[in-house]
Formats: structure tokens, C-alpha cells, sequence
């Protein structure tokens, strides 16, 4: 703010000495006030088009009932299909892991929980001896790539809660590229902070289709809130625009369902476990309650992605 | 902090200002223009009036660097998905081009076809000193211009005025045009060196002055052959074309041309978005045709008038350029657009007809003497664009922004940059000439919602086919137009785009149509590509606000 006062003072004396001018202040937006993180009320939560975000009811009704997926290690082959997450180009030579109990280790891949390949010139991973049982959880973690280009660049991506498929099946899988990293954050309007971690992700309800009117909250397992902050290089939390655009205004989700967490400290520099909430209100006038959950970890310089169902039944 | 203490900050300025140096109380009472001459304290008007020119010309063609090997669409645009490849000179793994600006990305030079220039004039009257430059570049920031000004201080000039051609064909300078959307197109490198020879011809032309009268015609595409649709089109309705060509010719004593400045409004890009040579496109031909002639119809070879031609383009925003405008060769065969030969026809056609009329005595007017002086304005603009946004939070574009915190998370409407430009007026005897810091939509100078600046057998607005968020005329502004508002008494009226800024597309309000769940990032329906790539929905009301106000001085 002095910074500002006495930047505006000194052009001023730098024009009336005969020196550069500086601009009069017209058409200045000097408002410093920071808002401060989204406290709007929600809307109930809905699914619709873009242009009618209220057309129908989200359908919550499974609420609680559906039981965890399981994420046992038993056998089914299948074949993973690697597209980059803002272009689905195909990036061959990524080293992709496969963790059949959904829980990335850094350290080691391991049969017959963990089993790695890389991506051909089709973005196809061929998991051969797969271990996650077909309509169970796993997760993946695609590794880093420095090429020359974009199409042959990738940061360190992680996803979690997926569904195997029955055996021999095809799934698609995403890897991001440093462009995607860089560019989400500044077109929300900050720059990424390196050695923090992006989570983005999207709610469904039980007929799978993407929710309206969702608010996410991020904690550390031991519910401590991550909480937004006003700094560029504070954690940050927005939502997209119905479009599959990142939104610098939209304060809950639109009809994409999608949302991201940005800039999200790793205190250790290695990892941090966080706990995933959506919130969302159901009827007329009560308050928000929560509608999914889920655990993931997070790594510096590196995107998480999870995509999350009602809640289960635990 | 909040609007009001600014505003109140805003007004000490206007007190402190003119005290600090004396200057009189009727720059106290009014404070505007800011900065005008002569007549401010520091620019009297004393003197015999004799009127001096000079001028030089500096080239400022970018070095080549790697460039493809493989380009299987031929599209002249770098695509690995494609199968291109690149000739990776220095072995460092990473293609570094010299990036082309103006159409899409990853464009790198491969060859020269002409070189790129800076070109200048100065002029000087009494005790006020104004240069005019001119050079080939998409685009040039204020900060840059702020730059030169600083280098060249000791040169007492009053006034400086850099104008970008605005082509398409020449290295980027602005930052968008880099290998991807996200990597800077700029080399610091070269905008050093286009600094170092715009600096250099500047300090040529103010030391070759020498008397001068000028000499002055306009002439209008309309009334040539074939009629405006054969040199330029609009492509965005309403189609309404300023289709002046204004040419001002400085002669010396012993009637041997010093300089002769051109103004016209159409894009530099009739080489089209698959060129890989480096060039100033139809600017090049014009400029040589007016220096040095060229050949004219049925062969004939037609005479230049010496001295150093300068090329300022005009109105060319939404949308004027080569679009769906029918190039013809002498012969009056057409010609393929986006073609080297178009743009050597065009400019070449452009200088000849110019010349034409400039060397008529019954339609081109002489003056001693003119009367030289200008007026300026420099103020904060509010970056709405959130396009935009994302180049400054990345550094795409390389300048200085105001009265935000950038610690803080930029949030449109709340805590959003300003960066600084400028607009100016600047009187040569009977020519007049209003300075944009971007592109101007001719219907903001000319108006032409009457239909009198459409090419004739073109609909102002095509009702032909059902586009969404078509222009509604019935909403057009009624005029005054910029160019109403000049001196009475200016036979010629000269809109300098792209002058001491470069802030993208000026789109008349009642036309100007935000995407409306991702403005500036998409377009909105119809067409409404030009806002994509504005400041922002009050960029343009603000800049004519300053402009108006600007057209009410009055050299003394």
C-alpha cells in the first residue's frame, strides 16, 4: 500500500519537473480491498446445461448407501490409455505406475500390489499383470518427462479412486503437461508456487452426472483445514466455468462439476495426506451438507487428480 | 486502499503538479492537456517560425534463427504432433526461433523478404522539436517507447511518437507469438537492438534538418480502379472502411524531398499466416514505389520522389485487411491473397496512384511554414481482459502494471492491473493527426453507419445470413466521430494507429459483446473475435474520453 502512495507521489514530481510524465490516475483501479474467500451462500445442488445450470435436480438419493469400492490385489488385465488432460495428445515414453490398493508409494512398485510400464506412440499402457480387481479402486501415478517439446513433456501426475475394469478392458488415464500446470493458476489469477502441490477433480451424483452449486474444502487428515488465502503464493480454491475452463469468479461449481485446489503446501517436501470434502445443499433453505469424500495424497510439483462419487456407506 | 483516498491522492497531484515548476495558472486551473507545446513553460514559441525536417531510416530485420526442416501441412507452423522438425542448430534440445507475430503461434523465420525498418522524421518550429517514427513490428509497448524517450533526452525533443505498422510479417515484439501460447515470443536480445537503431535514426533525423515546406493530397481507395474492395476489406459488420489515403510530403529549399509520411488503414498481411520470410509487407512496396517508383499500368515505369518514405498505418480494426478484398494487377488480372505478389501489387498500386495526385497541382496543396505543435495525454487503463491477465501474470508481456498488489491474487474487478499509455494530437499546418495506442475500428473516426464508407456492392451489414449478436445500428452512436472532432481549419486529417502502445482492438461500445460465461477467453457469438483481444468492455470509452477532450486544444 506505501509502496503504491509513494510510487504515484514520485511520478508526480518526475512530470512537474519537466522530466517523463507519469499517468493521472483516471481509469485507475485502485481498490486494494482484498475479498476475502468465498463465503456465498450455495445454491441447491443441481445438473443442467451450461446455459440452464438449474434445469433438474442433482440426484443425491444414494447418499450413504453405496458401499467402498473395494482395492484388493487380484488379477485382471487391462490396458490404460494415457491423454494429455488439456489437448488429449498422446505422449509416448511416459513411465507409468499402477497401485491396485489405490495408495501411491514413491518409493517402490512392487507385484503384486504395484506394476509400471510406459506409453507407447498411442498413449497405451499395457497393465499385463494388473493386480486390481475389476470394479475396485486403484490408483496410477504418471512420471515426469522433460522433452523438447510440449507434446513430449509431462509433469508428475497422480490420480486416485478409479474403477478397474473386467479384465482385458481399455481405460483412459490422464498425464499433464507443464504448460496445464503453469497456465491453470495464472488464468485463475495467481502464479503456481514451485514446490506446491495442484488437486483437481469433479463431483458426480448417483446417475454420474456432474453437480452445480458444490463447494470443495480441503483438510489434513487430522481435519485441520486447509485454508484459503489472499497471496498468489497462498493456497487457493476455484472452480471451472461449464465449460471444462478454469474460472477466476466462479464461486462454487458449475455444471462441469469441476473444481481445483492450487498452490497447496507440502510441508515436508514430500508428501502430505488430505482429506477431500464437497459440500452442497439438497433442499430449500438448509444448510450445506457434506456429499463426498475422499483421502488422496499430494506431492510437490505435481497434480492429483480425484474425481468423487456420493458418499459411501462409510 | 479505497477509490476515494486515490481520487483525493488524484487531486493533490493536480495541485502539487503545476506549482513545482512554475508554470501558469491557467495550466493550474486546468491541467489539461498534461503536456502540449507550444506554450507549456518549458516549449515557448519563440522564433523566426521557420519550419525544419529531416530524416532517417535504420533497419531493425531480426537476426534468423533455427528455423523447420519438416513441415508436413506447410503451414509454416511449427507442429510435432504434425511430424515438423526443427533444424536444432545449437543442440540445446529446444526450438529456438525467431518467432513471427500476428497469427497463431510456433511461426519461426526462415528466410528475409525484405527488411524491416525504422523510419523517422523530425520536425522542428521555434523551440518545439517533434519526431515521428515508424517501424515495422506488430506491436510496441509504451514502456518501450518510455525507454527511447530516456535514451534520447539530451535531443530536447518535445514529443516523440513511435508507431508499430501493426505487420504480420516481421518478428514478435509484443510476447504472444512465441513457441506456444505460454512462452514469450520476444527476444530481449532483439528489442534491445530495435531500441539501439530506433535511438540511432532518431539522433540522424534531428541532425539533418533542414528547412522545409510541406506538400499534401488525399486521395481515396474508392475513386480508384476497381473501387475500395480491390486494395481492402472489413470483415467484420457493419463493413465500413476509412479508405483515405493521406500522403505529406516534406520538400527542401532546393525542392529535394526530405521525407513523405502515409497514412492508410489496412492490415500488413496480405503475405498471409503461412509466410516464413521476414517483411513489412505491402508497407515495403508502398514506401519503395513513393522513394523510389516502380512499374505502373501497361508497364510504364513511374518515377519516385526520393527522400525516406514513412508508413503509418490508419483505422484498421475490426476487421480491415486483406480478407475478402480482390487484388488485381495492372492487367486487371486477380491476384491470389496472401502471396508475395500481393503485397508488392498493392503497396506498389498504393504509391502510384499516391504520387499521382501528390504531383497534381490542382489537387495537391502547398504550405510554408506549417504551423507545428502537439498535445499529449498519459493515463492508467484498467486491464479487464482476463487473456490478458494471464500474459502479465506470466510475464508474456514484458511491461510495467499499476495499482495492484501483485503479492495478492489477482481478482477481476477487485485487485486487477492498470498499466500506463498515451494519446496525443499533433498539428502540422493544415494536417492534423490523432494518435491511437492501438487498433482503431474506422467507425470510431469516420463513423459510415450511413453506409458511406462501404465498399460499393457490399452490404454494410449482411442480413444475408442469420449470425448471432449482429451489430444493431440502431444503436450506433450518432457522432460527432474522432475525425469531426479535429481543427476546422485541418485539410488533412491523419489517424496514427498503433502509436505509443499496443492494447489491442478499440470496438465501438454498442457492438462490443463478452462471451458470457468465459469473456475474453472465448468469443461471443457472431463475430466478436476483436474483444478477445481488447483491454477490456471500458478500455475504449475511457481512451475516447481522453481523446475528446485532447481535440478541444487549440495551439496558441
Amino acid at each position: 500500500m506505501k509502496k503504491i502512495l509513494i510510487s504515484i507521489l514520485v511520478g508526480a514530481l518526475a512530470y512537474a519537473c519537466g522530466g517523463e510524465e507519469k499517468a493521472d490516475t483516471d481509469g485507475g483501479d485502485m481498490n486494494m480491498t482484498m475479498n476475502t474467500p468465498t463465503t456465498k451462500r450455495l445454491p441447491i445442488a443441481t445438473r443442467g446445461t451450461i446455459q440452464s445450470p438449474d434445469s433438474e435436480d442433482a440426484n443425491f438419493n444414494c447418499l450413504g448407501m453405496k458401499p467402498v469400492p473395494t482395492s484388493t490385489a487380484m488379477a485382471a488385465d487391462f490396458s490404460l490409455e494415457i491423454k494429455d488432460f488439456e489437448d488429449d495428445f498422446y505422449t509416448e515414453g511416459l513411465r507409468v505406475q499402477v497401485f491396485a490398493n489405490n495408495k501411491i508409494d514413491l518409493d517402490k512398485c512392487e507385484a503384486p500390489n504395484c506394476v509400471e510400464g510406459m506409453t507407447n506412440a498411442n498413449g497405451i499402457v499395457e497393465m499385463s499383470s494388473a493386480r486390481a480387481v475389476p470394479g475396485s479402486w486403484y490408483a496410477y501415478r504418471v512420471f515426469a518427462k522433460m522433452g523438447t517439446t510440449r507434446d513430449n513433456t509431462a509433469v508428475d501426475s497422480v490420480q486416485f479412486n478409479e474403477i478397474a475394469p473386467k479384465a482385458g478392458g481399455s481405460i483412459d488415464g490422464i498425464s499433464v503437461s507443464i504448460r496445464t500446470l503453469d497456465l491453470i493458476p495464472t488464468v485463475l489469477g495467481f502464479n503456481r508456487a514451485p514446490g506446491t502441490s495442484i488437486v483437481a477433480g469433479s463431483i458426480v451424483d448417483c446417475d454420474g452426472k456432474d453437480v452445480y452449486g458444490t463447494r470443495v474444502r480441503m483438510y489434513d487428515v487430522d481435519g485441520t483445514e486447509i485454508v484459503e488465502g489472499l497471496k498468489q503464493s497462498e493456497p487457493h480454491f476455484r472452480y471451472f466455468d461449464g465449460d471444462s475452463f478454469p474460472s477466476a469468479t466462479q464461486e462454487f461449481s458449475h455444471v462441469d462439476g469441476l473444481f481445483a485446489g492450487a498452490n497447496l503446501p507440502i510441508p515436508n517436501g514430500t508428501s502430505r495426506e488430505i482429506r477431500i470434502d464437497i459440500e452442497g445443499r439438497l433442499v430449500g433453505d438448509s444448510e450445506p451438507q457434506l456429499l463426498a469424500r475422499a483421502n488422496a495424497a499430494i506431492f510437490p510439483d505435481t497434480v492429483t487428480i480425484i474425481n468423487l462419487q456420493p458418499l459411501y456407506a462409510e | 486502499m479505497n477509490r476515494q483516498l486515490i481520487a483525493k491522492l488524484g487531486l493533490t497531484i493536480a495541485v502539487i503538479t503545476p506549482l513545482t515548476c512554475g508554470e501558469d495558472t491557467q495550466e493550474a486551473a486546468d491541467n489539461f492537456p498534461s503536456t502540449f507545446c507550444p506554450g507549456q513553460s518549458l516549449c515557448l514559441d519563440e522564433g523566426n517560425g521557420t519550419f525544419f525536417a529531416g530524416s532517417a531510416k535504420t533497419v531493425i530485420t531480426a537476426p534468423l534463427k533455427e528455423s523447420l526442416t519438416t513441415d508436413i501441412d506447410g503451414d509454416a507452423q511449427y507442429d510435432p504432433i504434425d511430424g515438423d522438425e526443427f533444424d536444432d542448430a545449437n543442440a540445446n534440445g529446444t526450438f529456438d526461433g525467431t518467432w513471427m507475430a500476428g497469427f497463431g503461434n510456433a511461426r519461426a523465420a526462415k528466410s528475409v523478404l525484405d527488411a524491416q525498418w525504422a523510419r523517422v522524421v523530425a520536425l522542428r518550429q521555434n523551440e518545439t522539436l517533434i519526431v515521428l517514427v515508424a517501424i515495422d513490428v506488430v506491436g510496441y509497448f509504451f514502456d518501450e517507447v518510455a525507454a527511447i524517450r530516456e535514451a534520447v533526452s539530451d535531443l530536447g525533443i518535445d514529443h516523440l511518437s513511435i508507431s508499430a505498422t501493426h505487420t504480420h510479417e516481421a518478428a514478435d515484439t509484443v510476447g504472444i507469438w512465441g513457441l506456444t501460447e505460454d512462452e514469450s515470443g520476444v527476444d530481449p536480445e532483439y528489442m534491445a537492438y530495435v531500441r539501439r537503431q530506433i535511438e540511432t535514426g532518431i539522433r540522424q533525423a534531428v541532425a539533418n534538418q533542414k528547412e522545409s515546406h510541406v506538400r499534401r493530397v488525399n486521395l481515396r481507395t474508392r475513386d480508384l480502379p476497381g473501387g475500395m474492395i480491390q486494395y481492402q476489406s472489413d470483415t467484420r459488420d457493419p463493413q465500413i472502411i476509412d479508405d483515405e489515403i493521406r500522403v505529406l510530403q516534406f520538400i527542401d529549399q532546393q525542392d529535394q524531398t526530405i521525407a513523405t509520411l502515409l497514412n492508410w488503414g489496412s492490415h500488413p498481411e496480405y503475405l498471409g499466416d503461412e509466410n516464413d520470410a521476414l517483411s513489412s509487407d505491402f508497407p515495403h512496396w508502398f514506401r519503395e514505389g513513393i522513394e523510389n517508383g516502380g512499374k505502373g499500368p501497361g508497364d510504364e515505369q513511374f518515377q519516385g520522389v526520393g527522400g525516406i518514405a514513412v508508413f503509418v498505418t490508419g483505422a484498421l480494426g475490426s476487421q480491415i485487411g486483406p480478407g475478402t478484398a480482390k487484388l488485381r494487377t495492372w492487367d486487371n488480372e486477380p491476384i491470389a491473397k496472401y502471396s508475395p505478389i500481393a503485397a508488392e501489387i498493392l503497396g506498389t498500386q498504393l504509391a502510384y496512384y499516391s504520387l499521382k495526385q501528390l504531383q497534381d497541382d490542382s489537387v495537391a496543396t502547398l504550405e510554408n511554414n506549417p504551423q507545428l505543435g502537439f498535445a499529449r495525454e498519459i493515463f492508467f487503463i484498467d486491464i479487464q481482459n482476463r487473456a490478458y491477465h494471464t500474459a502479465i501474470l506470466k510475464k508474456l508481456f514484458d511491461r510495467q502494471t499499476y495499482n495492484w498488489d501483485d503479492e495478492y491474487t489477482l481478482r477481476p474487478g477487485e485487485n486487477e492491473p492498470d498499466i500506463q499509455t498515451e494519446v496525443a494530437i499533433i498539428d502540422i499546418g493544415a494536417t492534423q493527426i490523432i494518435t491511437v495506442p492501438g487498433e482503431l475500428d474506422p467507425a470510431l473516426f469516420v463513423g459510415g453507419y450511413d453506409g458511406s464508407y462501404t465498399p460499393k456492392g457490399e452490404m454494410l451489414v449482411d442480413t444475408s445470413t442469420r449470425v448471432k449478436n449482429p451489430p444493431e445500428l440502431d444503436k450506433a452512436p450518432a457522432g460527432p466521430y474522432l475525425r469531426d472532432l479535429a481543427r476546422e481549419e485541418a485539410t488533412q486529417v491523419m489517424l496514427f494507429g498503433l502509436t505509443n502502445d499496443m492494447l489491442g482492438y478499440f470496438v465501438p461500445e454498442f457492438d462490443y459483446k463478452l462471451h458470457p460465461f468465459n469473456p475474453y477467453f472465448d468469443e461471443a457469438e457472431g463475430d466478436h473475435y476483436e474483444e478477445t483481444n481488447s483491454v477490456g468492455i471500458d478500455g475504449w470509452p475511457l481512451i475516447k474520453s481522453k481523446l475528446t477532450s485532447l481535440l478541444t486544444w487549440r495551439r496558441q
